[in-house]
């Protein structure tokens, strides 16, 4: 995955990309494009000695005015401090019930779904999540999963509802992984409940629940916020 | 398909990466597979996919999941415990991370000779130890599908 990396463990054939991390054939919804970076790690396979670590060259297309020009299909507000934690999973809520069209609209455009993983509703997700801001054992788990388990199963299901939600404007440029990002941690009350999970929960009893706070809940580039 | 550590957008993950200690090998493994047109790949990805049904990889994981070849884009799902990489992406498109629809279409056209008639997810984010036996175990299964080639698609 890492050029550094693979340079050094020296595996038989790998062909480096330069892509962002989460897209090793490059684009979304961009067949021609992905074709070309297969069939350039395929034709990997007729060179007759190696180890091989060919670079791709081909750059995935950029649109620089994307990020400044994407805008979420509905208007969440800015974060306002609450003085109630109860008050999160009202708002959350909320946005859920405000950003359902827009959910359905692209489940329809896609043909698909990645929400799941907890194997809980959306909503039974976020009143799990926030029901942690209080409670050091809530009761209300994803199903055979440890406290620490749905933690992170709910947590990845949240932030996979509303991406797929705020991308599904119909006709509009995709929004880029990084305006996506900056949107759910700044602009929600979703990534406001995490947050706040995170620092109401960093010295929980339970190891796995730790150890997910610390490096499996919230992105490096996010981090500062706590 | 890999980048380099100069690309990464956060400076705390680049450091995290290049502190991560690496497995050692002796050699490097070298075969001269069949043409591709006659060839029989498999996808093997560490990107955590595994059925809807599946149950979702665990932190420290080792164990892989299996995607049979007959597998719709609709029914996977993604639960790498990385939060440090695009997951947008694989919610537009499938094929961005496991392009299987690609390849059928390749193996319809001749360009590839067949597709295994399973493929594999581990969830990369693991202590490489941990996957090492399940890792020989795919190697013996590959083996019995007959299987000449593997994809390796990471993130």
């Amino acid at each position: 995955m890492i050029y550094e990396h693979t340079a050094a463990i020296r595996p038989p054939r790998a062909l480096w990309v330069p892509f962002e991390l989460g897209r090793p054939l490059g684009v979304p919804n961009d067949p021609a494009f992905q074709k070309r970076v297969l069939t350039a790690a395929l034709n990997l396979l007729a060179e007759m000695s190696g180890p091989i670590l060919a670079e791709y060259s081909e750059s995935a297309p950029s649109y620089p005015d994307s990020e400044e020009s994407w805008v979420c299909p509905i208007n969440i507000g800015a974060q306002k401090p609450d003085t109630e934690q109860a008050d999160i999973l009202s708002r959350v809520l909320g946005e859920i019930s405000d950003l359902s069209p827009w959910l359905e609209l692209g489940r329809e455009r896609r043909g698909r779904s990645v929400f799941g993983v907890s194997q809980l509703n959306i909503q039974d997700c976020t009143r799990f999540l926030a029901s942690l801001l209080t409670s050091r054992n809530p009761e209300s788990r994803a199903p055979n999963a440890s406290l620490g388990e749905s933690l992170k199963r709910t947590s990845e299901d949240l932030f996979a509802w509303y991406t797929e939600a705020a991308a599904a404007q119909p006709g509009a440029l995709l929004p880029t992984s990084r305006a996506l990002e900056n949107w759910y941690w700044n602009e929600t009350a979703a990534g406001r409940l995490i947050l706040d999970l995170a620092r109401s929960q960093f010295d929980h009893p339970d190891p796995l629940v730790r150890r997910v706070i610390e490096r499996n809940l919230i992105p490096w580039t996010q981090m500062h916020k706590l | 398909m890999i980048v380099r550590v100069g690309d990464l957008a956060d400076d705390g993950l680049a450091q995290w990466v290049m502190g991560v200690p690496l497995p050692e090998f002796d050699s490097t493994p070298w075969v001269e597979p069949p043409p591709l047109r006659s060839l029989r790949l498999a996808i093997v990805t560490t990107a955590g996919l595994h059925r809807r049904d599946d149950t979702a990889f665990n932190v420290g994981e080792g164990s892989y999941r299996v995607l049979p070849g007959d597998i719709s884009a609709q029914d996977l799902l993604m639960s790498h415990i990385s939060v440090n990489f695009d997951r947008s992406g694989f919610q537009e498109d499938a094929n961005l991370v496991f392009p299987i629809d690609h390849l059928r279409a390749m193996t319809k056209e001749g360009s590839i000779g067949s597709l295994a008639n399973f493929h594999y997810s581990f969830m990369g984010a693991s202590d490489p130890e941990e996957m090492a036996a399940p890792a020989r175990q795919i190697a013996g299964l590959l083996k019995n599908d007959q299987v000449d080639a593997v994809l390796l698609t990471p993130v």
